[in-house]
This record gives structure tokens, sequence and C-alpha cells, in this order.
């Protein structure tokens, strides 16, 4: 399948997390598995120690996460455009629109929400949320 | 750097509410009419260590915030720990009437935001006699619900980073990444179940659709300001709210959010001058 402008931006998450330089501090006791769906295509993302250690896309067999996020493609590429648009520059925002739903263990979410804000927005085009 | 001092004074301000001790702190800066401005819920007075400082605002008004029970640096009352925090209306009423009263402002212009706005629609309806004009922000009469206030206290998490990630997408992304950071430092310092105290007072009386027709504001007028990346208190929900009251203001602030006084001070104080200057028309 053709990667689209918007999977390409998700792609790039590990290795501006990997360039944050303090991203990973920020969630060094996170470890989890999480599953982000851009539209169709779907990432498993471990996070351990508060680092990306697998940003993998389906098919996924059998897959275990914690908490699942998924939006549709035109629901991402808002969030991650250089100014994003009311309603679709938040999380919760995209949530309370509709447009992303939150699922499973909301815990490790929670706990570290700031953490996972940071880590989702990293795909804008400017450092808006660095 | 040589040293700046800002002119910022802070005090204490002890009152008997109901048999109850308060020790309330109280800032203020500036000489002329009293604008007295309510915090957020979970916040505090630092809110408007930016307005405090605006030479301009200063100039003409005597600006004055004070730290509700439990928040920044008034203490809770004796005995906090024996009960669960839940700010009510009338207390809120009456703090804010005590503060007035203690520290003889006369009749002053009132400034909210968030539950500092909402509390002020109740006071247009009830109490309106004690102020010259209200402003408030973030301040529909009714408004959704986007989240469970469980979150914002439990003994497994750092609640103060819940409360900071929970507020964080309220504000415009244009803001200052600064004033963004700045404003969410009082909701991580914030004492435990603070923030959700206060968010009860908000879905306690969370439908005054109907009360808010009866505020007169030929009297005492009302100006509302909405920030447009304020999925919390939409700019839809604030547009309902200065419909339902014959002669209110209606202020949009398109690149702010839920936070306009700290997220993007400068910006709003653009928004804040103009409502001043047309009150002083207005009342001329």
């Amino acid at each position: 399948m053709k990667r689209s402008t918007t999977t390409q931006r998700a792609e790039a998450i590990p290795d501006k997390a990997q360039a944050h330089p303090y991203l990973a501090v920020r969630g060094r006791y996170v470890n989890c598995d999480f599953m982000l769906e851009i539209g169709a295509t779907a990432y498993l993302v471990c996070i351990r120690d508060g680092h990306i250690t697998q940003f993998r896309s389906g098919p996924h067999l059998m897959p275990q996460w914690s908490f699942a996020l998924r939006g549709n493609e035109a629901a991402w590429h808002q969030f991650w455009s250089a100014e994003p648009p009311p309603d679709y520059h938040d999380l919760f925002a995209m949530i309370k629109k509709n447009v992303l739903t939150l699922e499973g263990d909301l815990k490790i979410f929670m706990t570290n929400l700031l953490y996972f804000k940071l880590l989702l927005a990293l795909p804008r085009a400017t450092g808006m949320e660095q | 750097m040589p040293a700046s001092i800002e002119p910022i004074i802070g005090r204490y301000v002890n009152l008997d509410i109901r048999g109850q001790k308060h020790r309330l702190y109280v800032e203020e800066a500036g000489h002329g009419q009293p604008l007295l401005c309510l915090h957020t819920g979970g916040s505090d007075t630092r809110q408007y260590r930016h307005l405090m400082c605006d030479e301009r605002l200063t100039s003409t008004y005597r600006v004055i915030a004070f730290d509700l029970p439990y928040h920044g640096k008034s203490l809770p009352p004796d005995g906090w720990h024996t009960h669960t925090y839940q700010l009510s209306v009338d207390d809120y009423c009456t703090f804010i009437i005590s503060v007035i009263e203690a520290l003889e402002l006369g009749k002053p212009i009132l400034f909210g935001c968030s539950i500092g706005g909402r509390i002020i629609l109740h006071l247009a309806i009830s109490h309106p006699d004690y102020f010259y004009a209200f402003i408030g922000a973030a301040c529909a009469a009714q408004q959704t619900p986007w989240y469970d206030t469980e979150w914002l206290q439990r003994p497994d998490l750092d609640c103060g980073e819940v409360c900071a990630g929970i507020v964080s997408g309220l504000m415009a992304p244009q803001s200052p990444e600064v004033r963004r950071w700045e404003t969410l430092w009082p909701y991580m310092q914030s004492g435990p179940g603070v923030f959700k105290g206060d968010i009860y007072f908000y879905r306690e009386a969370n439908n005054l659709a109907s009360e808010i027709k009866r505020i007169n504001t030929d009297t005492t007028p009302l100006y509302l300001m909405s920030g447009g990346y304020d999925f919390s208190c939409t700019p839809d929900d604030m547009k309902r709210t200065a419909d339902a009251i014959a002669g209110a203001k209606l202020v949009s602030m398109p690149s702010l959010g839920h936070f306009p006084m700290t997220e993007n001070p400068e910006l709003f104080l653009g928004y804040l001058h103009n409502i001043l200057d047309d009150l002083k028309l207005q009342r001329r």
C-alpha cells in the first residue's frame, strides 16, 4: 500500500523522539505497548524506559497493547499541521470532537499524559510542542 | 543585567466566614479604578503577574487578585483534613464580596476566567450592585464535560502532572511555549484534590441558561471573552451565553485558548484594553 503523507509523518516519530533533548527523561518510567491507528494503518509502538524500541505497522497477529489511539487520516493530518486548527490541536480536543478514540487501560496513558502528548505531537511541522 | 523589582505588593487578609477563619493572600499593583481578577480553578494569583506589570493598565487601574482558600499562598481552613474540598457557589460569592469589603474596593470591575468567569454569571444574577462592570472569559452558562474528573485525584498518580496534562491542550498552539508551560506550573503545584474541588463548582451548577436572562447589562455592563482554541468552553458555548443576555458584548479571541491572560499575555492585554476603553465610553 502506498504510504500517505500522514503515515510518513507518523513514521518520523521514532527519529524525532530519539533526537528530542528531554522526552525520554520525562518518560523514563514509561514501559508499555500501545496501538496507534492512522486510518487503515495501525502501528504497534513499544516503549521501554521512555525510549521507542519498536514502531511497527501491521498486519499484526494477536497484538497486545495497553491502550489504543484510533483516528482517521484527515484528523491526524490536521493535528500534525504547522498551525493546527481548533479542535484538532490536542488529543482530548479530537476525542471530544469524535475524530479520535482512546480505549484500553488508560492508567499508563493518564499517568504520563504530558509525555504521550509530546510524543504524539512530534510530527507537527514546527517545534510548537517541543 | 541589573535586578529589577516588580510593582506587585502581596498581603494577607483574615476573614471570618460563617464561623470559619480564612487567611487569604491578596496581591495588587497600580492605582485608580479597582479591577479585581479571579484565577482559574487549580491555579492562583500568579496568573495575573503580567497584568500587574503592564504599565498602561496599572497607570489607570488598581489591579487586585486573591488566592481562594486551598490555592497559592492561601492555606486551607483549619480542619481541612476532615472533609473533601468542594467549592460551592455560595462560598465562592462570599469570598469575593468579603475581599471587596475588607479592602474597601467600592464597586470594582470584576474580571474572571474559567471558574472565575462562571462565578461572574452568578454574581451578575445575584449581586450586580457590588460591581461596576463584569468581564468574564471562558465562562459559558453551560458546557459539556469532556473527561472523567476521577483522574484528578488518585493516590497512585502524580496528580499535578495529570492536572497539567489535562489542561495543557486548552491553550492555543500559537501561544508562546514558555508561557504555556508557565501556565501549567501552578497546576502541577496545586494541592491534592483542589482542582477537582474547583471543577465540582463548575459541574454542580452547570446550567444557568435560563437564569442568565435576568442579567441586566444596563446597570452593570457585561463583556464575555471567548478563546478560539478553548474546546472546554467552546466559542459556540460562549456565543449561546452571549445571545441569551441582552446587551452582553462578546469578544472573540481566535488565537487564544482557555488561559488567555497567561498563555499569551501580550495578545490578551490588547483585547482587555479595548474592553476597558469601550467601558469608559459607555459609562461617560
